[in-house]
């Protein structure tokens, strides 16, 4: 694992918005939507495996547009056994799943302490705009951390793909809205609170580095968009 | 969140090498070519995903289906697989030319669900217990896991301790809609297990009024309440507790209906009445009994209606006190046993003659037994007042009618005495007496309090007095009002369909009583005395085989399906320990987390109300109401019968895969072959049945009074108008509910009850002994150096546990559980309005924030019921203090007497939650202790 940031071409480089640097971010939501998911659902079953989280996590910190300290998360997933792996998935129940009064933390926005009346509204009304759908079965829960992230790949994936700057630029700036009126509103205090209760390094890592993560894109991301 | 792609991490990270990552979506169906057809519409800043016009996907029919009594008819607002908001839907049609409409109903719990079902207190997935017992730790596991574990300790307790070793108690969180109830029946009947009738076990039981006309099932729609001239609302409280039906009180007194309020404490319903009257608690049947003489001795009563349809023309040995019978007066009728031949002292040819209708068989099986008989006096003129000399078999003896006994004993009730033990004045008394007795028809209309005190039966035979002597029992508008109940014969036909009824309904009380050392607690509480007395009965009961024992077997296994028992069962923690901890393993079928989920080992996610396919029915509202599944269930929540089939099947296959076979199991005597590789088929009805849709449309088809359509018919239109429901009262042979007392008074047919008539005077030796033979007023119970009365009842802002801890519910009382007292005996305690008070008496403590009011009375308290233990100190609720758990009444358990005996869902011990007084103190915020 290399410790210094690669450069690659292009304006990433110079630290500007181009259809690179959204792939790059597009994957680093991909990612962190799949490890905040539950590890009880097979599809992100195993999310946490190494080497191939670290190795994913080295190309991010390597590609991404911006310092993003991912060494942290990237050392407790290469130690990772299969024991740790069961418990990772025990512990995730335990801190979002259940619980006699309810789980102890909300890993959705909505029941999150001091989200005000509306916001899932607006969250599907973000999805709605923007066309992203939910499959049947995750419907009830719009408001997911992992969903919310899912959505923000969406949007850069959207963005990267768009070759004319004007009609990316409604993808940016639903991006840059999206992520600061809904997970950061209630991801650093979820991070701190995973910081407090979770029993094992893993989950407090991955939150920090998940919540430094998308403090480090909004604060890109603002300075690299313009609205009209 | 289930997933059904299946993508794994190495794919992620090809895919993401970085220069060609494509679109992952896991949480959506949409592929990258759909994602990228989509042209961006005009985006500047959020507000614009606000200019799009709200729409929704779909409208749903629905209610909530809980026993709120409500049955409301909902439309229910769709979007994107999530319920957004429900509204009213107020479609019901006009009820009639004279009386108000049942349409729009609602509540604000209702309108509130659309959002608590999303809440934190919500189970998504199967749980099973990580730590100690009730110490909170969780682990998820999947259905299958649960359900297999589960299955395996299904099987191994029958075969070791027999099924009856598996109680499973189905309760009226979820489960009082049809199909639900009827899945959770048709299994515990396939295994055999043991269902604990709650009924009498949550105090509900209208024994009194069973004694008196032979069901427990009196009650009409709530337009009835319309025709009444007088409407005592008595130990109810409608304005709180019937939200959608309070309007027809109002309406009716708009109408000029006197409505007349009667309880302790002055509440919302007192508010709106036309005068309140606040008896001391407790002392309710001193009052009726007052009223009672009033009327006897005005000479207001309907001499013609009481001489027909009740006992008091009856006559009753002066030597005694029993009946004069046919077996007094004939040696052959000795014979042939004939002691339920009762007599009247005809005027008209001034001698004792039969009572027509007597003399049938004893024990109620059926009401066709007495369908050739009729009340009907022909030529008969009975005498109600006057004393004679008869000829029996033992000599002369003097014999008087049951009338004149109830003059002796309301003369000890006269207003004067009745005033110095209710605190009522006696003009107050008179007056409430004579404006009742005026009005025809006059009605009572009344709540499950009076059966929470150990003497409420004989409030509610008083209340049932009253009303005779009017003449309203069983008229539009008249009539004791408690609640009918739908006839059972189509959830029956369903839940014993290829099986034939094969499992056990226990009486919860007397389980409790037998397992739980209840004695024990009565002796501690109430006194040696009365602990062997009442025991001493209690096992008279057993030994004369009027009441089953349960001593003999304790349960393994306990599985509560919608039922959250360790929230209100009396003497709280004590309960838990001696009769809920000794259970090995414990399931809890919640929506929810509650107390009993927090005790339990496992704990399988249930769908809430607008997640299910069902359909209610609800005795007060002629129609019959569908839930047709609003959105998917959340998580991994299943409907009642979705999980029941999962267990069966789990069940049927750990069999097959262990090599179980057959079992033999005795239920009351008969042989059933329980085969564990055959539940699911059972279950199934060979997979015929694939759906609760399925479970509906059987019940549309087999149950009584609900017009037969396909469920898509009823679903689209939500609600229908119940069968025989063109008046106010359910008479019609073709309704849905009981019409026991509408065939009496209306069609003649005698009652099923010994006498056959109305009965008010019950000879059998425990009541002559008890001195309750006719309605009497008996002092509560208290306790020595406790003297604060504690009064409670159902609340406003949840039905029962369910929406107690909605945050917005909350926020419209006092954010936590709250006590009311009064302003003096806060006072003289230094207590103030907010400050957190610790309730205690030698039954145990519980802490609740003071509401100091003037509306209670000095030396009460009041709270409303339902707060979850998880919202207490120690997770100790009221129920810490209910120190009645071990109280049965030895009359509660009489027997080999007509109609009195057990009869499951008709006759047996209440648990008792009144009768108990305690003491209050500043809490120091130092324990309970
Ligand atoms: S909770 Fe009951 S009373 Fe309230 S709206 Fe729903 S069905 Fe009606």
């Amino acid at each position: 694992m290399g410790r210094k940031r690669a450069r690659v071409k292009g304006d990433v480089a110079e630290g500007g918005r181009s259809r690179v640097s959204a792939r790059i971010r597009a994957a680093a939501y991909a990612l962190f939507s799949q490890l905040v998911a539950s590890p009880s659902d097979a599809a992100f079953a195993g999310a946490a495996l190494p080497p191939d989280l670290s190795e994913a996590l080295e190309q991010l910190g390597e590609h991404l547009p911006y310092p993003f300290d991912w060494l942290p998360l990237a050392g407790v997933a290469e130690a990772l056994t299969d024991r740790d792996l069961r418990r990772i998935v025990r512990a995730y129940g335990v801190l979002f799943e259940v619980g006699s009064d309810g789980p102890p933390l909300a890993i959705r926005e909505d029941l999150a302490e001091g989200r005000p009346a509306g916001t899932k509204e607006e969250i599907v009304r973000f999805y709605e705009h923007f066309g992203y759908r939910l499959s049947k079965d995750v419907q009830w829960a719009p408001d997911h951390l992992s969903v919310e992230l899912e959505f923000l790949h969406f949007l850069a994936f959207k963005e990267c793909r768009e070759k004319d700057p004007e009609k990316a630029q409604p993808f940016q700036l639903g991006q840059v809205d999206f992520l600061e009126r809904h997970p950061m509103a209630w991801m650093p205090d979820l991070a701190s609170r995973v910081g407090q209760l979770a029993g094992e390094v893993y989950h407090r890592r991955l939150f920090q580095t998940v919540d430094a993560f998308l403090r480090a894109d909004l604060d890109w991301q603002k300075t690299t968009v313009q609205r009209k | 969140m289930k997933r059904s792609t299946t993508v794994s991490r190495r794919r992620f990270l090809k895919g993401s090498g970085l220069a060609g990552l494509g679109l992952m979506l896991r949480h959506s169906p949409l592929s990258a070519a759909e994602a990228l057809a989509e042209e961006p519409e005009p985006y500047r800043r959020f507000e614009d995903v606000y200019r799009n016009k709200w729409t929704w996907d779909r409208v749903a029919r629905g209610t909530h289906g809980t026993n709120c009594a409500g049955t409301c008819a909902f439309n229910v607002y769709i979007k994107g697989g999530v319920v957004w908001r429900e509204e009213q839907q107020a479609e019901y049609e006009p009820s009639g030319d004279d009386v108000p409409d049942y349409g729009p109903r609602g509540c604000q719990k209702g309108l509130r669900h659309s959002n608590w079902m999303y809440g934190k207190q919500r189970v998504l997935y199967p749980m099973k217990r990580a730590g100690e017992r009730g110490e909170g730790k969780w682990q998820r596991i999947t259905w299958e896991q649960a359900t297999d574990e589960i299955a395996d300790r299904i099987i191994d307790y029958s075969l070791e301790y027999g099924p009856d070793s598996i109680s499973f108690g189905s309760g009226t969180m979820m489960s009082v809609k049809l199909a639900s109830f009827s899945s959770l029946a048709r299994f515990a009947n396939i295994a055999g297990f043991t269902v604990p009738e709650f009924y009498s076990g949550v105090g509900d039981l209208p024994t009194g009024v069973y004694m008196t006309i032979g069901t427990a099932y009196t009650g009409d729609t709530m337009a009835a309440i319309y025709k009444s001239r007088c409407v005592l609302v008595w130990m109810a409280n409608p304005a709180v507790t019937r939200l959608p039906d309070a309007h027809f009180f109002w309406e009716a007194r708009y109408n000029g209906t006197q409505v007349i309020s009667i309880s302790p404490e002055f509440t919302p319903t007192a508010m709106h009445s036309s005068l309140w009257v606040n008896p001391k608690p407790g002392t309710d049947t001193a009052l009726a009994m007052g009223m009672i003489h009033t009327i006897l001795e005005d000479g207001t009563y309907e001499r013609d209606y009481l001489c027909e349809q009740t006992d008091l023309p009856f006559l009753v040995r002066a030597d005694t006190g029993e009946f004069l019978r046919e077996t007094d007066l004939s040696f052959v009728a000795t014979l042939a046993v004939r002691d339920n031949v009762f007599y009247i002292w005809d005027e008209a040819t001034g001698q004792p003659r039969r009572a027509p209708a007597t003399g049938l068989s004893d024990k109620p099986i059926g009401r066709d037994r007495r369908r050739f008989e009729t009340l009907e006096l022909g030529d008969l003129r009975p005498a109600l007042e006057g004393t004679w000399q008869v000829e029996t078999r033992g000599g002369t003896v003097e014999v008087t009618t049951v009338f004149e006994l109830l003059k002796r004993k309301a003369a000890e009730h006269s207003p004067e005495r009745a005033a110095e033990i209710t605190g009522v004045h006696p003009k107050v008394i008179r007056k409430v007496a004579r404006t009742f007795a005026a009005a025809r028809p006059a009605m009572i209309y009344t709540g499950y309090s009076a059966c929470k005190w150990i003497h409420g039966d004989l409030l509610q035979r008083a209340m049932l007095l009253l009303v005779a002597l009017t003449g309203s029992t069983g008229k539009e508008g008249g009539g004791l009002q408690i609640a009918n109940a739908p006839k059972t014969r189509g959830m029956m036909a369903f839940a014993f369909a290829d099986v034939g009824p094969a499992f056990r309904m226990v009486s919860s009380t007397t389980w409790d009583y037998e397992h739980g050392r209840m004695k024990e607690l009565t002796e501690k509480v109430y006194g040696k005395e009365l602990a062997e007395d009442w025991d001493a009965r209690y096992q008279e009961s057993i030994r004369e085989d009027y009441f089953p024992s349960y001593g003999d077997k304790g349960w393994k296994m306990g599985i509560f399906a919608g039922n959250n028992g360790a929230n209100w069962r009396a003497s709280g923690n004590r309960w838990r320990e001696v009769g809920f901890g000794k259970l090995e393993t414990i399931v809890a079928m919640v929506p929810d987390m509650g107390c009993t989920a927090h005790y339990a080992d496992y704990v399988l996610p249930i769908a809430h109300h607008y997640e299910r396919t069902d359909m209610m029915l609800q005795s007060r509202v002629p129609y019959v109401q569908v839930l047709d599944a609003a959105v998917l269930p959340l998580g991994e929540s299943v409907d009642d019968w979705t999980a029941m089939n999962r267990l069966a099947e789990a069940i049927s296959r750990r069999a097959r895969e262990r090599g179980i076979g057959a079992i033999r199991d005795d239920v009351d005597g008969r042989t059933v072959r329980r085969d564990f590789r055959s539940y699911h088929d059972l279950y199934t009805m060979d997979g015929s049945i694939e759906s609760a849709r399925d479970v509906v449309q059987y019940l549309i088809n087999v149950t009584p009074g609900v017009p037969k359509m396909s469920f898509e018919e009823l679903a689209a239109k939500g609600i229908v108008r119940v069968d025989d429901s063109d008046g106010t009262t359910w008479d019609g042979e073709h309704s849905p509910y009981h019409n026991e007392v509408a065939r009496s008074v209306v069609g003649k047919r005698p009652y099923e009850t010994l006498t056959g008539r109305q009965q008010y005077y019950i000879d059998h030796e425990w009541f002559l002994e008890y001195g309750e033979a006719l309605p009497t007023h008996l002092e509560p119970l208290a306790i020595e150096g406790f003297p604060i009365r504690f009064v409670m009842g159902h609340a406003r802002h949840g039905i029962h546990s369910m929406w107690r801890d909605d945050p917005l519910m909350l926020a419209l009382q006092r954010g936590e559980p709250d006590i009311y007292l009064n302003p003096d005996d806060a006072a003289a305690r230094g207590i103030a309005d907010g400050d957190p008070v610790r309730v205690f008496n030698p039954a145990g403590a519980f802490v609740a924030m003071a509401h100091v009011s003037a509306g209670i009375q000095p030396s009460m308290v009041f709270m409303y019921h339902g707060w979850d233990p998880m919202m207490f100190e120690g997770r100790e609720n009221f129920s810490a203090v209910i120190s009645t758990a071990g109280l049965i009444k030895p009359t509660s358990m009489a027997g080999d007497y007509g109609h009195l005996g057990h009869r499951v869902l008709q006759f047996a011990p209440n648990q008792t939650y009144r009768d108990f007084t305690c003491e209050l103190e500043k809490w120091d915020g130092n324990g309970l202790a």
